[in-house]
């Protein structure tokens, strides 16, 4: 790989950094709930950018098709069925926001330091194939105890949900 | 002892998938039975986890056998003490569905998935206890923690249980994000997230790396939310207050059992080597654990958030005794565990019993007389709440006895001192209902008539096992402490 690729490959690295950052910044901080929503679909696909630079092109896709086309549609969903966006969200208060700020920057801080100071290790064993066969019979074969699991993970979701939001039932039985 | 290794051992799993079918069955039932069946519900819940119990103790090989299967490439491991905190969760919620059958009938909230949401709960503890790998620990943490979230909040007519449900979630979902941070950072650093390989990498490569540490402080974090060790405690109060009584029986046993079972595995099995970096950090919480629940819990005047503190508290006696770690401590962690889950879960019996339909009489002043109208309530009361200070003959004191000789044998002589001061402390605030039930006239005799407890057969039952526990773990220790030694074996 000549010089200028790998410059082009790093700047579009830093770009997606950028991006997934200024998307999690536009998620936190506006009042407005439907710009929250935004910066979280804008963050949400900066991490699918990530996994493609880590060279899995499936679970990038994956990231994109659950995460920005799924949840955020049905956080979209669920905002406007709840509360009218026009009125007025109550104030953030100053030494909350001040508290606030220092935790997250001491934990920054820490986590910066941690993360220059590591002698980071690569993992034992490194997967080159990254095709969705492979990953499909590892689930099936050597995670397949996770596999179920979080099949029941998903099951107690669901059924939190309805348990939870389901008024209907409860009002006619 | 026998090491078994294999790729997949079904057998091993038995006890989770039975739980699985029966939580099933039960949705099943809800969905395509008539509502008269509705009151069998809890029955066929009780049947699974008795089921559940028989093959924890009976598979793979019978306990005092010292087997130690490792299945699923490593993912699972079970050995004596994982079957042994399995046993604890399958008592406490055995003692919880007990408890709910007829507290549910009066709230007219009989439904299905209260009882499936328990065993879904009571199976993600048991995959946190037989957890040999990270992933699947994070998987049993959350079933339990998703399926408590929803319980917390189940009577949703009441504004504080909807309180108690919603900072549970956004709190303990903050705490999970701290618990895949650490395992990040310990993957990153060691290249692997089974227990065991850890610990190796950990050995092989020396421990001198910042990641690592913060890893490790992350885990602290989450174990110490999910059993509610100081600074980590705050939803603690709220949440037992909003949640229903049985529920808050059901979350001070088996969940916080399981958080400890997790922590005790990664930190003494995957993390030996970092002894010296978390020894102090754990020392310091133990000791705020201990004196802020209690001191707090001086104050209280509503029954369930007095026991929340206590519960508190009581989480700061097992870090002492799981700091002194080595055989004796380890081994008083279970000691201590078991007795509790008999003493909380028996007390909490009381208070559902007590509290009336939509729980409006859960403070101090409703015991008062309670020993003269409602004798029987009155003396399992009092014999509960003389187990939680502390005081012989019941199994509360044995179990500090072993967890402070434990500290002391072990060079912690301090905490021993912060800790036998605080047991002291706290024998305030149980007298303080013990002496309302049996000293104090109810202040009006309408309302200590509308007061009449609710005893149903199960409650009754489940009041005689806890009360038997208690008594039994005070009275004839050493039978315990023999199957409890077996149980600390298998960490080696």
């Amino acid at each position: 790989m000549n010089f200028m690729t790998e410059a082009m490959a790093q700047a579009a690295f830093w770009i997606v950094v950028g991006l997934t950052l200024a998307g999690a910044v536009i998620a936190v901080f506006p009042r407005n709930i439907v710009y929250n929503v935004l910066g979280l679909v804008l963050a949400l696909t900066g991490v699918a950018g990530l996994y493609v630079f880590l060279g899995s092109m499936f679970i990038g896709l994956m990231q994109l098709l659950i995460y920005v086309g799924a949840i955020c549609v049905a956080i979209v969903f669920a905002i406007m069925l709840s509360r009218p966006l026009h009125l007025e969200v109550p104030q953030r208060k100053l030494p909350k926001v001040l508290l606030a700020a220092m935790a997250s920057c001491l934990f920054a801080i820490a986590l910066i330091g941690v993360s220059l100071r590591t002698a980071w290790k690569p993992a034992a064993e490194r997967g080159t194939d990254w095709s969705v066969a492979t990953i499909g019979e590892l689930l099936l074969t050597r995670y397949d105890l996770v596999f179920e699991v979080i099949s029941l993970v998903l099951l107690v979701a669901i059924l939190g949900a309805i348990v939870t939001a389901g008024f209907s039932r409860r009002l006619t039985s | 002892m026998e090491q078994v290794m294999s790729t997949i051992n079904l057998s091993a799993i038995y006890p989770e998938i039975i739980l699985t079918c029966f939580s099933l069955l039960i949705l099943l039932m809800q969905s395509f039975s008539t509502p008269r069946f509705k009151e069998y519900y809890g029955y066929v819940s009780l049947v699974g986890v008795l089921a559940a119990l028989a093959f924890v103790v009976m598979e793979p090989s019978s306990f005092f056998a010292q087997t130690v299967v490792y299945s699923f490439n490593d993912m699972w491991v079970v050995d004596n003490y994982a079957r042994f905190f399995k046993l604890i969760f399958l008592l406490g919620t055995g003692l919880t569905i007990l408890i709910s059958m007829k507290y549910l009938e009066d709230e007219a909230m009989q439904y299905g998935e209260y009882f499936a949401l328990i065993l879904f709960a009571t199976i993600g503890m048991m995959i946190m206890a037989s957890a040999g790998e990270l992933i699947t620990l994070f998987l049993g943490l959350e079933l339990m923690s998703l399926s408590l979230y929803v319980l917390a909040g189940y009577t949703r007519v009441r504004m504080v249980s909807n309180e108690a449900a919603l900072k549970y979630f956004i709190l303990g979902s903050f705490a999970t994000g701290f618990l895949l941070y650490g395992i990040a950072l310990i993957y990153g650093s060691t290249g692997t997230t089974s227990i065991r390989a850890v610990a190796a990498s950990v050995g092989k490569y020396g421990l001198y790396s910042p990641g690592l540490v913060m890893g490790m402080a992350m885990l602290v974090v989450a174990f110490g939310f999910k059993a509610a060790l100081v600074p980590f405690h705050m939803w603690t109060p709220d949440v037992y207050e909003g949640a229903p009584a049985p529920i808050t029986a059901f979350m001070s046993a088996g969940p916080k059992a399981a958080a400890f079972a997790a922590f005790a595995r990664v930190f003494m099995e995957g993390l030996p080597a970092l002894q010296m970096e978390w020894t102090w950090l754990i020392w310091i919480m133990a000791a705020l654990t201990m004196t802020i629940g209690n001191v707090i819990a001086l104050v209280q005047d509503n029954i369930k958030r007095m026991l929340a503190y206590s519960s508190i508290a009581h989480a700061g006696y097992v870090l002492v005794a799981f700091l002194a770690a080595g055989e004796l401590g380890i081994s008083s962690v279970l000691y201590y565990l078991l007795t509790y889950t008999f003493m909380n879960i028996g007390a909490f019996a009381i208070i559902t019993a007590l509290s009336g339909r939509g729980e409006p009489r859960v403070f101090v002043r409703d015991y008062q007389g309670l020993g003269f109208q409602h004798p029987f309530a009155a003396v399992a009361m009092s014999l509960f709440l003389f187990s939680l200070a502390g005081i012989p003959p019941t199994g509360g004191f044995m179990g500090k006895f072993y967890i402070f000789s434990a500290a002391v044998k072990e060079g912690y002589i301090g905490l021993a001192v912060i800790g036998v001061v605080n047991s002291v402390v706290s024998v305030y605030y149980y007298l303080r209902v013990t002496v309302a039930m049996y000293m104090e006239e109810p202040s009006s005799v309408r309302e200590a008539e509308a007061a009449a407890p609710i005893f149903s057969p199960a409650l009754v039952i489940a009041i005689f096992i806890s009360a038997y526990g208690v008594l039994s773990l005070g009275l004839f220790p050493s039978s315990y402490v023999a199957i409890v030694k077996q149980s600390f074996l298998a960490l080696q």
